[in-house]
């Protein structure tokens, strides 16, 4: 087989103008063409069971504050502290220390289910270890779908075993780092999985 | 040795018109199913207005925008209840030659892992490092991925061919 083909074959694929007319009408605002209805059905169904199981929820969300939290993501955003809660469940998964008060509670890069919260997050001194712009530019793209987050924030940016221990210490050694840079994505998530 | 920050206005008519096409052949042969690549593309914009990063240049412009595709293929292949994949007619509308309609055919047969990565070094040509990082696996996996889609693909092309 001819595996130069597929290249021809499949630029026969394309947009006609009108499917570019409405996809620009849909960034623009003026017309939104979108047949995806399962996630816009799953996304009301969790608006519904959050504000029925949180009856202030709702008022929360329409107090002045709220309206900061529901911006865009900005640069500055992915390096905004918070303050670490001594009273939060641990979320540093099986047989890991809890979050020194050192380290600050990171947000998650994606969601990720069946999982620890520290499967999802990386904490803001790793962060330190590479390009603000580099490092936004890979969260907005970054998802569960390509493993453990702080894996994939070592393989993409080649973090040395040096630089991650040394900062893994600074977290109190939140991370197994000899699972992590084993890179083995079955014993990675089976390890930090929901027991 | 920090990026210098040459920041990309974000203008939809100029994207649509240079990757709207690519896109749109991505999320086709990922979601064997032409309308569902159409909204793909639409979210995949929409995210580009809203939450498009400074690129550095139109090259880290368009590996996002296929990341980002990608990401909402694999989404809408999670949550997709129906199966209305690209009928065999219809491969053959989409394409100018019996050749070019059976290659196609081939390709979107493949399990999804594949059928990307196959897309992705054939189609869009990036090189196997570029799709370690792009994708978010190691370079050993996107060869081995390569590698096994390559045999699929001969498999299924002989076992035809007979």
């Amino acid at each position: 087989m001819d595996f130069e083909k597929i290249k021809p074959a499949v630029e026969e694929i394309s947009l006609s103008d009108s499917q570019k007319k409405d996809i620009l009408n849909a960034c623009t605002g003026k017309k939104r063409k979108f047949n995806y209805k399962p996630l816009a059905a799953v996304a009301a169904a969790a608006v519904i069971i959050i504000a029925l199981a949180s009856p202030g929820f709702l008022l929360k969300a329409s107090s002045p504050d709220s309206a900061a939290n529901e911006k865009a993501d900005d640069v500055n955003n992915e390096f905004f502290l918070y303050s670490s809660d001594t009273e939060a469940d641990s979320i540093a998964g099986n047989g890991s220390d809890s979050l020194s008060s050192q380290s600050q509670y990171p947000p998650e890069v994606f969601e990720a289910t069946g999982f620890n919260k520290i499967y999802s997050v990386i904490p803001f001194e790793f962060t330190l270890l590479v390009d603000e712009l580099e490092y936004t530019r890979w969260k907005s793209s970054v998802s569960a779908d390509g493993g453990m987050a702080i894996m994939q924030f070592v393989m993409y940016f080649n973090i040395s075993r040096e630089d991650f221990d040394r900062t893994n210490t600074s977290c109190g050694n939140l991370f197994d780092s000899e699972l992590i840079y084993s890179f083995d994505r079955e014993i990675i998530d089976s390890y930090y999985s929901v027991k | 040795m920090p990026l210098k920050r040459i920041k990309i206005p974000p203008d939809p008519q100029r994207a649509v018109e240079e990757y709207g096409n690519s896109l749109y052949r991505l999320c086709t042969v990922m979601l064997q199913n032409r309308e569902d690549a159409q909204d793909a593309v639409q979210e995949c914009f929409l995210r580009y207005i809203t939450k498009a990063p400074d690129f550095t240049d139109f090259e880290h412009e368009k590996a996002w925008l296929i990341r980002v595709a990608s990401n909402i293929c694999k989404d809408m292949l999670r949550w997709r209840k129906h199966s209305s994949f690209l009928s065999l007619d219809e491969i053959r509308n989409i394409s100018s030659s019996e050749d070019n309609a059976q290659i196609l055919g081939l390709l979107v047969s493949l399990e999804e892992k594949y059928r990307i990565i196959i897309h992705l070094y054939y189609v869009e040509g990036y090189k196997t490092d570029e799709l370690s990082a792009m994708l978010g696996i190691s370079s050993a996996t996107v060869r081995k991925r390569l590698q096994r889609g390559r045999d699929m693909l001969r498999e299924i092309y002989e076992k035809e061919a007979m």
